[in-house]
């Protein structure tokens, strides 16, 4: 339990939950607060989640990953761990608020979206470092978004903007699972590249 | 010396990424539909303009991420104790920063400049104005995010700037507009004059209009004011430094708000009287299309002289040219005009075919029937669009080409047997008696006397 305690201490993980618990709150008291619709739209779900999967997307590497390698635990298993856990705390999160009058829905929607995106953050960690991982999936997110955006049957079109697909759409689906694996994959063999010990300092 | 720290900057620092991220972006986005710009110079500069919805929060995100640099490599407190001025430090890596993202957009136009220049023949100047405009605007976002990025140094604060920054330039115009449910007949809201503070462009331009440059210097006022406010507060020390920083922005804003027109893009525009000149094709009956539009006659030429022989073998007093629509759409007129221009009974008036993804015409099955129904249409302003007078003319069209009315998509299974059963009347008829009855049914619809045109149809439908 100390060891676990530890890791996620360096990870600075209690920073990276309140953000994401705090985002998750502040767009669901919004949306309480200012909209009839007992359902959060599927663009403010896809911000909201990117902002999320963002925060925890800080916690992929530690303060120093030359000192990191030289523990002999199992790195694989351990970063696969921490991304899944990642995804199960978002989703988590998430679906507490469908006991409310304003909630992420649906399930399949939220579950796709959340393990996409944090899918493509792992896959920018493992290729430029924890801190530049939130490039691909917030200009993803916000190309999504964008208004002329919308549920479409072109190919192009729902790739483009799979995250505001309706649930269902194969493209957007399998858009979100290649995602998702080889994000995994990737962050959980390779791991974040290793820094020069002048970048070094901790990412909040 | 700036000017090493300049090109040092330029090289070493993430201004290049940030560049490139938005030359792939902005392209990527504006070659999805080049169908919207294709040959029109006019159209390019307000299509870039609106990429600004994913440029601009990228821009602040960039800038976020520059202006945290110094905290991050934990060497702020260092830096802090030279006894350089702060904004000494601060104009290289600012400069940088505004290069970049200047040169990004003007790449982005450059680019798609490459489905416009074949088929363009009228480049106004205003366009280069336009993309100047949006250029700024980027500057001003960057130096905003630095600001930001100094002033919270996370790993978060680019990403939740983004956001922000997507919601008050692509969603807040929009939020603004969305019909008053409330009111008995939903309506478009006026857009408040603010709307134009944002430089994205989501309403859309027609083609024959330009954006009014007393409107682009205003932004432009509004924006270096900006850019400056976002300068003074990433070089600013102490409390007093930053809250006078934020002085020029409060200033921008109080001068241009009050100048600029209401409603938007729409009160921004304005028709441009060089684009709407006529540019014509004389071998043959005369066709005409806007300046503008220069690049489609060739494709055009063709279907519209092939109409005038057919109304030229049938109708008495045959129209003798063609001549494209000059009037602005309706969705882009601020003021519908209630009293359009009437044109002569020698000419048929079409409107603009849809315009293809390399600037072509895309001259779709329905061109030709849609030239045939011309002789009988003339703009007559509001209220004067009857459900019978289409049937009349769908009828008279049919009469032209000699075969049955082939119903239009969408039509009720009852107007196309109507339409049906009025050919045929018609047809029964003897062949001097139709000539006469056509030929005074367009007298009438000239003139804008709806049921003299109706005049053609059997008693029970009119």
């Amino acid at each position: 339990m100390r060891w676990l305690k530890l890791h996620l201490r360096s990870r600075r993980v209690p920073l990276a939950l309140t953000t994401a618990t705090s985002t998750i709150a502040l767009v669901w008291a919004l949306s309480l607060a200012y909209t009839d619709s007992p359902t959060i739209n599927a663009r403010t779900a896809s911000v909201t989640i990117v902002l999320a999967v963002i925060a925890l997307g800080t916690t992929l590497s530690g303060a120093d990953d030359a000192l990191d390698r030289t523990a002999s635990v199992n790195w694989p298993v351990r970063r696969a761990g921490h991304l899944l856990l990642g995804a199960a705390v978002i989703t988590a999160l998430l679906l507490l608020t469908t006991v409310t009058d304003a909630s992420f829905e649906p399930l399949t929607l939220v579950l796709r979206n959340t393990a996409g995106l944090l899918g493509l953050t792992a896959l920018g960690a493992a290729l430029f470092g924890a801190a530049l991982a939130w490039i691909a999936p917030l200009t993803w997110t916000l190309v999504a978004v964008m208004p002329f955006m919308g549920p479409s049957r072109e190919l192009k079109m729902q790739l483009a903007s799979w995250l505001i697909q309706p649930t269902g759409t194969t493209a957007a689906t399998v858009c979100a699972i290649v995602l998702a694996v080889t994000g995994l994959l990737a962050y959980a063999l390779r791991g974040c590249p290793l820094r020069p010990a002048s970048e070094t300092a901790p990412d909040q | 010396m700036t000017g090493r720290f300049l090109r040092v900057e330029l090289r070493r620092s993430a201004a290049g990424g940030i560049a490139l991220l938005m030359l792939v972006v902005g392209t990527a986005m504006l070659l999805s539909s080049t169908q919207f710009f294709a040959g029109r110079w006019m159209q390019l500069a307000v299509n870039t303009r609106s990429m600004l919805m994913v440029l601009l929060p990228l821009a602040l995100a960039g800038g976020a991420w520059l202006g945290r640099r110094e905290t991050r490599h934990r060497v702020d407190e260092l830096f802090a104790s030279t006894v350089r001025p702060r904004w000494h430090r601060v104009v290289p890596t600012a400069g940088a920063l505004a290069i970049a993202v200047v040169t990004a957009y003007v790449l982005v136009f450059l680019i798609a400049a490459g489905w416009v220049v074949p088929t363009s023949e009228y480049f106004p100047t205003a366009a280069i104005v336009v993309t100047s405009v949006g250029a700024l605007s980027l500057v001003a976002a960057g130096w905003l995010g630095m600001a930001a990025g100094r002033a919270v140094p996370r790993v978060i604060t680019a990403p939740v700037l983004a956001v922000i920054g997507f919601a008050l330039v692509g969603l807040a115009p929009e939020l603004v507009m969305t019909p008053d449910l409330n009111a008995e007949i939903a309506r478009f809201r006026p857009e408040p004059s603010a709307v134009l503070l944002v430089p994205v462009f989501s309403g859309g331009l027609d083609d024959l209009q330009t954006i009014v440059t007393r409107i682009s210097l205003l932004q432009t006022l509004w924006l270096v004011a900006l850019a400056t406010t976002g300068l003074l507060l990433l070089s600013a020390v102490g409390r007093r430094a930053t809250v006078l920083a934020v002085l020029p922005a409060v200033l921008g804003a109080a001068v241009a708000v009050p100048l600029l027109p209401a409603g938007g893009t729409r009160g921004a525009a304005a028709v441009d009287p060089v684009a709407a000149e006529l540019v014509c094709d004389a071998e043959g009956p005369q066709v005409c299309v806007t300046r503008v539009h220069a690049g489609l006659l060739p494709d055009l030429v063709g279907p519209a002289r092939q109409a005038l022989t057919m109304m030229a073998a049938k109708l008495p007093n045959a129209p003798t040219r063609a001549v494209q629509s000059q009037q602005v759409a309706y969705w882009a007129q601020l003021v519908p005009d209630s009293a359009p221009p009437r044109h002569q009974a020698d000419t048929i008036v079409f409107d603009t075919p849809t315009i293809g993804r390399t600037g072509h015409a895309e001259l779709s099955a329905d061109f030709l029937p849609s030239l045939l129904l011309a002789p009988w249409e003339q703009e007559c302003g509001e209220g004067s669009d009857l459900d019978e007078a289409y049937l009349a003319q769908v009828v008279a069209a049919a009469w032209l080409s000699g075969q049955p009315p082939t119903p239009p998509p969408g039509w009720e299974p009852v107007e196309t047997e109507q339409a049906k059963t009025a050919y045929e009347a018609l047809m029964a008829l003897p062949e001097a008696e139709q000539q006469r009855r056509m030929a005074a049914a367009r007298d009438a619809a000239m003139d804008c006397r709806a049921d003299g045109l109706l005049a053609i149809l059997p008693e029970e439908n009119s």
